[in-house]
């Protein structure tokens, strides 16, 4: 049976895109998983980097951002629409350097930048100082000079310090500013003392065109693109596998639908998945199939069922 | 007597001098060592090899040189990568998970398609670099031999084609020495901004 359809639970897409939490009509708890094999949620819209399933796009995006990183650089700069993948790749970034043992790794959220006088250099400052646990001193001079001999110490110790800062869009210009005057520290022939790694939409080029002294300095661009339908296909085996699950549990005709709505972005194919799996639940059905599949979109994107015309049942 | 009991055979000095002397049947031994060797290439990599082996022939090139410079080069290009990284004892940076990962580092398309077998000439000291090389990337992410010597082709086409669209480098070097000298500069992967 079709579970009842409220206007709280009817997510428009681009809410959905907004928030990661998972939202209460997305409770874990709804579904018995070990019914399906699985061990845990497999399509959480938490950022998890034991999910993140690396597409092309990210792959190449990230061995190039990761060599720039490693070989001190100084910026790189990861772009990509809105539930592209861009704080997961952050998170997986920030995990496989923290596991390397060799680099000193800081990853400043939207959250944790400081919200009050967001303008203001001195809280951004001593934000990315808490960050690697440093003394926060109250002026903007002495907490670039506690930076500054934290990146010194850091390289005399062979540890390369790297900050990844996501929704960089968000940054303003006394930021970028700071980010600049800190990519200035460096060693004479090895490079920068420090690694930033901007995280953010496509309206971080604007914001960086705006910065032509911290533009000139990327070292590198990555975009994350949607998927492609092959990826999508990848994308829910890959999480499926790690949530427990060997076994196909979507038709390919359902994952055609279920790319065809989410036009591949990841986020959107999440929803969409765990949407199906509460459905597939509800009615007690063992395989996700394309009827199954309409019926959700019918029910929770009704307004982009027009995507699906032409396709046969 | 050996410690058997047995009898040494005897040294046929003359018998083993007139051998000597005589002349060899067949194709003579080959001053550097060589083996043939059993690839899985791509059919686009193996256009990609053919295609070098015609470029380079003009330069007094044969395919057993050719297959030299592709491996020396990759070799380069990893020593390149693996030199800048912080991590000691790393291969490739945490970005590169796969194969893949390395063809997009190295700005390659990855391969597609079906492999068959082809059998490549190459010299000893060039399989060693090889089978080095493999063993490296195998303790990364599982490359074969054919796959590294599939990159190395990739990677040498592609760096002979950026450069003819410049400069036409092939044209330009009047021996393989002149061709060595230039790629084997120093140098830094560039990237291509999108």
């Amino acid at each position: 049976m079709m579970s009842k359809s409220h206007p709280s639970m009817s997510p428009d897409l681009s809410e959905a895109e907004a928030s990661t939490q998972l939202p209460g009509w997305l409770e874990p708890e709804t579904v018995d998983y070990g019914r399906y094999g699985l061990l845990q949620p497999p399509f959480s819209l938490s950022t998890d980097p034991s999910f993140m399933y690396l597409s092309d796009g990210h792959k190449m995006g990230l061995s190039k951002v990761s060599y720039m990183i490693q070989k001190r650089q100084g910026l790189s700069v990861i772009l990509g629409a809105i539930g592209a993948g861009k704080t997961m790749s952050g998170a997986w970034l920030y995990r496989r350097y923290q596991q390397l043992g060799n680099h000193r790794v800081a990853f400043l959220e939207e959250a944790q930048l400081p919200l009050t006088d967001r303008r203001s250099s001195l809280p951004f400052l001593r934000r990315v100082a808490a960050e690697f646990d440093l003394k926060r001193p109250r002026s903007i001079s002495d907490q670039m000079g506690v930076l500054r001999s934290f990146m010194v110490s850091s390289f005399r110790e062979r540890q390369n310090v790297v900050l990844i800062i996501d929704e960089a869009q968000k940054l303003y210009g006394s930021h970028l500013e700071l980010i600049r005057q800190m990519l200035n520290f460096e060693s004479r022939g090895a490079g920068k003392l420090l690694q930033v790694v901007l995280i953010g939409t496509p309206e971080l080029r604007t914001v960086l065109s705006n910065e032509p002294t911290l533009e000139s300095r990327v070292a590198v661009h990555a975009y994350l693109d949607a998927l492609t339908r092959e990826d999508t296909g990848s994308l829910i085996g890959f999480r499926l596998m790690v949530a427990g699950r060997r076994e196909s549990l979507f038709t390919p005709a359902a994952v055609d639908d279920i790319y065809l709505i989410s036009s591949g972005v990841p986020r959107q194919i999440c929803a969409l998945g765990q949407l199906a799996l509460i459905e597939a639940h509800t009615r007690d059905a063992n395989l996700i199939d394309r009827p199954l599949v309409r019926q959700v979109v019918d029910a929770y994107y009704p307004h982009l069922a027009d995507r699906l015309r032409g396709e046969e049942l | 007597m050996t410690k058997r009991g047995r009898k040494a055979p005897r040294r046929r000095v003359l018998g083993a001098n007139w051998e000597a002397q005589q002349p060899r049947r067949g194709r003579p031994p080959a001053e550097r060592p060589r083996k043939a060797t059993r690839l899985y290439l791509t059919e686009v990599q193996r256009d990609h090899w053919l295609a070098l082996g015609e470029a380079l022939a003009p330069l007094g090139a044969d395919r057993i040189d050719v297959a030299e410079l592709v491996v020396a080069y990759l070799e380069q290009g990893l020593h390149e990568i693996q030199s800048g990284l912080t991590g000691d004892g790393q291969t490739v940076p945490v970005g590169v998970v796969d194969l893949k990962s390395l063809y997009f580092l190295l700005d390659l398309k990855p391969p597609v398609g079906a492999t068959s077998q082809y059998n490549i000439t190459m010299f000893t000291e060039t399989r060693e670099k090889l089978s080095v090389m493999t063993v490296r990337l195998q303790s990364v992410f599982r490359a074969t031999w054919s796959q590294v010597f599939g990159l190395a082709v990739e990677n040498m086409h592609q760096a002979l084609s950026r450069r003819r669209g410049r400069r036409n480098l092939i044209d330009q070097a009047d021996s393989m020495a002149d061709l060595r000298e230039v790629l084997f500069q120093p140098q830094q992967l560039e990237f291509e901004l999108r």
